[in-house]
């Protein structure tokens, strides 16, 4: 008979020996992580949590780095392939993410982009942006876009993304630097649902919907325009649509108007309007509304803003529709 | 409030440190408790945390009710409690689904009716605080225990660690161990933060992952991925949706025991299972004791007739796969299941009747059964993932149509796909060894070695932590 080694039991131990544990873990592991921890308090938005996080997080990571205790994590993210430069907020050299406000007016650089149409062989080739609001609508229009058979669109949505933090996710420095490598013909971009939030112009923090933050608003939605065209693409604005909420409905009529506006101003850009497709026959938010066969479809998601699958679907069949009223031989016969 | 998030972190570093300091104290313990839990609650949103104190309050008075009456009034009154906790749940997770379903059946019948269109969001947690109440009133009925204090109760109801998203504790499980203090000189500490840093690794670094990495993806855009690729999202989906679920309850099961509760396990190598019937006592196990011993042995269990045995599993497995949401997708989800069961339990008693000798347990037999029975639960992985019946329709036709290359398949999504399942096949004893020898180590010891282990597993992961799949439900 072979006597098999016994198992030695675990170690129950006092309560305060679990507890020290702990702290110790946690405290110890805060200095190890303090860079990521002080990115998180710094991504807070502008007000009081986020000051009393960075107050907190910045001595941390200072104590951290002096004591030599975020190399293990410096280590492992060398290890992975990635450094302080390919963290999720893309930093490229020129403009300053905190530069003054300076609305662009200027005319975008490229406006000889020119509509063909296109055919299973050479499809349309389509970038999809935004925030989390292309979640579902993104995937919706790639795959309405497939049935087509002439769209070959790929989605590039970044969750809590948006315009004012520039801190956070820098989207015109990611799209120059993702437009050469996807070269997209059109570009299809919706944000506006995260950047409701303060915003810190050299260093001042300016309240959001005062006209000063709207005029820097305008001046971030002029470069993402400029820089979303900048290869020659056509870009479809989606405007925001009617939100649950009366007073974020109104904020989203302020953004809007600033996406018309500027719309306007760029032959290249065009705003596909969304409002009116989640409005009831009065003209009110309705979560509930009647889809294309007849039925009766949950459309937002219970916060009031994010789409269901029949939202996006919705929303995706009527960018669609404007696009191949845009690409069709008809249109560029006209 | 996540798991893997600071707030949490501060959050129970402050009431780990009031258990035990209030344990002598045990009313005192049990009003901070319940408030801690309330405040946990209400950090998602403050207005469910009046849906559990109601629930709280209605089971109670159920529950002293049944305790109090005989004979017809005392089923009369289980009844009610059943609906009662049946209909909020139903509210909850129902209501949209069945007013569309009415309008559109009344509207093609050229019947047009102005029904209340509210949008009712689904509290977090709903499902798995109903059915603990569910078994408190039904465990009164069934005469195995009285009813305790209301503040117990509303302890037990809404104690946070399993509140969100289980293990499903049974009344029975949790009340007997509040009956005196927990013992501050005997904490199960070593397995505790064994479990939670191991959880906290399955989401973080894996689950999350591999959802963003591909799952998403296949899932949502099935015709940009070649049959390869959707197969790699598929057993992709199979690990991310074990390690998302079982990381929530391993790290609910760690922070009870460093506060002297002992849970039941969730999980148990779920991907060995050597049949679905296996599966089932591997996989969100506190669900499938529940719905045995609430659902299926109340229907008449393995009691009566082949045609009602197999009726009782087929009901039992679809009534819990609606459990999940109002979508057929989750109803067939369960009929799968449930008639898989019924073919099994066919299968075993037809051999028994012939006399057939049982088949040799080789281990060849072994793997060519758990790659069946593996790849029967990622097809119903499938249905369960893609929403509705459509898009699984789309994935599974992209898989056996989308010929071509797979550079979306890449090593790290491989990586972690053959870690997740390759963790289930660790010896219990390597798991019991590990343990016992860090248990071994001092206080400060362990919290370096934890620390270490959450630098890693935080940088291993993504930024941001995306929600357990199990709240959904």
């Amino acid at each position: 008979m072979i006597d098999r080694p016994r198992l030695q039991p675990r170690r129950r131990s006092p309560a305060g020996h679990a507890l020290l544990a702990v702290i110790i873990a946690l405290g110890l592991g805060s200095l190890l992580n303090a860079r990521a921890l002080d990115r998180t308090a710094n991504n807070l938005p502008y007000g009081t949590t986020r000051s009393v996080a960075v107050a907190v997080t910045e001595p941390l990571h200072s104590i951290s780095s002096f004591l030599f205790l975020d190399r293990p994590r410096q280590a492992l993210d060398a290890l992975l392939g990635r450094s302080a430069s390919t963290e999720p907020t893309v930093v490229l050299p020129g403009p300053d993410p905190q530069e003054p406000i300076t609305p662009s007016t200027t005319a975008p650089p490229v406006e000889d982009f020119r509509l063909r149409t296109p055919t299973p062989d050479n499809p349309l080739k389509v970038w999809i942006i935004g925030d989390s609001l292309m979640e579902l609508l993104g995937p919706s229009i790639v795959n309405e876009g497939e049935d087509s058979g002439v769209v070959d669109a790929e989605v590039d949505f970044q969750f809590v993304s948006g315009l004012t933090r520039r801190d956070f996710f820098d989207w015109p420095a990611y799209a120059t630097e993702q437009l050469p490598l996807v070269q997209p013909e059109v570009v299809i971009a919706m944000f506006g649902g995260n950047d409701g939030q303060n915003a810190n112009v050299d260093g001042v923090i300016v309240e959001r919907w005062t006209p000063e933050w709207i005029e820097f608003y305008r001046s971030r939605v002029a470069e993402a325009m400029d820089t979303f065209t900048l290869e020659g693409s056509q870009l479809y604005w989606i405007a925001l649509p009617i939100m649950a909420n009366d007073l974020f409905s109104q904020h989203v009529q302020l953004m809007n108007d600033v996406y018309r506006e500027e719309a306007s101003k760029r032959p290249a850009v065009s705003v596909i309007e969304s409002w009116d497709l989640f409005t009831d026959e009065s003209g009110n938010f309705s979560a509930y509304l009647t889809n294309q066969d007849g039925n009766l479809e949950l459309m937002r998601y219970g916060d009031g803003v994010h789409f269901t699958w029949a939202g996006a679907r919705r929303l995706a069949a009527a960018i669609l529709e404007r696009m191949q009223t845009d690409w069709s031989a008809e249109s560029q016969a006209g | 409030m996540l798991f893997p998030t600071v707030d949490f972190a501060i959050f129970f570093v402050v009431v780990l440190t009031a258990n035990w300091f209030l344990m002598p104290h045990q009313k005192a313990w049990r009003v901070v408790m319940l408030a801690a839990s309330f405040f946990f609650y209400g950090s998602w949103d403050y207005r469910f945390t009046a849906l559990l104190a109601g629930s709280i309050l209605i089971n109670q008075a159920f529950g002293v009710a049944i305790h109090r009456s005989a004979g017809r009034r005392r089923h009369r009154l289980v009844s009610g409690a059943v609906a009662a906790n049946l209909g909020i749940l139903g509210f909850f997770k129902y209501y949209g689904f069945m007013v569309t379903s009415v309008a559109n059946t009344l509207e093609a019948i050229g019947l047009q009716a102005s029904l209340p269109l509210l949008q009712v969001v689904l509290p977090v947690g709903i499902s798995f605080f109903t059915f603990q109440a569910l078994s408190y009133v039904i465990d009164i009925y069934r005469g195995k225990f009285e009813p305790v204090p209301l503040l117990d109760f509303g302890v037990y109801l809404s104690f946070f660690p399993q509140l969100v998203a289980g293990p499903i504790v049974r009344a029975g499980e949790f009340l007997p161990q509040l009956k005196k203090p927990r013992d501050p000189r005997r904490v199960d500490s070593s397995r505790a933060f064994y479990l939670i840093a191991v959880g906290l690794a399955k989401k973080v670094a894996i689950a999350d992952f591999l959802a963003t990495q591909i799952v998403d993806g296949v899932f949502t855009t099935p015709g940009q991925f070649s049959s390869l690729e959707v197969l790699i999202g598929i057993y992709g989906y199979a690990v991310q949706i074990y390690c998302d679920f079982s990381a929530y309850s391993d790290i609910a099961i760690g922070v009870a025991l460093l506060m002297g509760f002992s849970f039941p396990d969730n999980f148990n190598a779920p991907y060995t299972a050597l049949s679905i019937r296996d599966f089932w006592r591997r996989w969100h196990m506190t669900l499938s004791r529940w719905l045995r011993d609430y659902l299926y042995i109340p229907l008449g269990g393995s009691r009566g007739s082949r045609p009602s045995i197999y009726r009782n599993l087929m009901l039992t497995m679809l009534l819990g796969g609606l459990w999940h949401g109002a979508a057929w997708s989750f109803v067939l989800w369960g009929g799968l299941h449930g008639g898989w069961l019924a073919y099994e339990r066919w299968r075993d008693e037809r051999r028994q009747a012939r006399a057939l000798p049982a088949p040799l347990d080789t281990v060849g037999r072994r793997i060519i059964t758990r790659l069946i029975v593996f790849h029967l639960v990622c097809l119903g992985w499938v249905l369960f993932r893609a929403g509705s019946l459509a898009v699984a329709g789309d994935v599974l036709t992209r898989l056996v149509t989308g010929w071509g290359p797979a550079p979306a398949v890449t090593p790290a999504i491989l990586l972690a796909i053959l870690v997740g399942i390759g963790s289930q096949y660790v010896s219990r004893g390597a798991v019991v060894r590990v343990q016992a020898a860090f248990s071994r180590l001092a206080p400060a010891l362990q919290g370096v070695t934890l620390a270490f282990a959450l630098a890693a597993i935080d940088g291993l992961g993504q930024e941001g932590v995306a929600a357990f799949i199990y709240f959904q439900f």
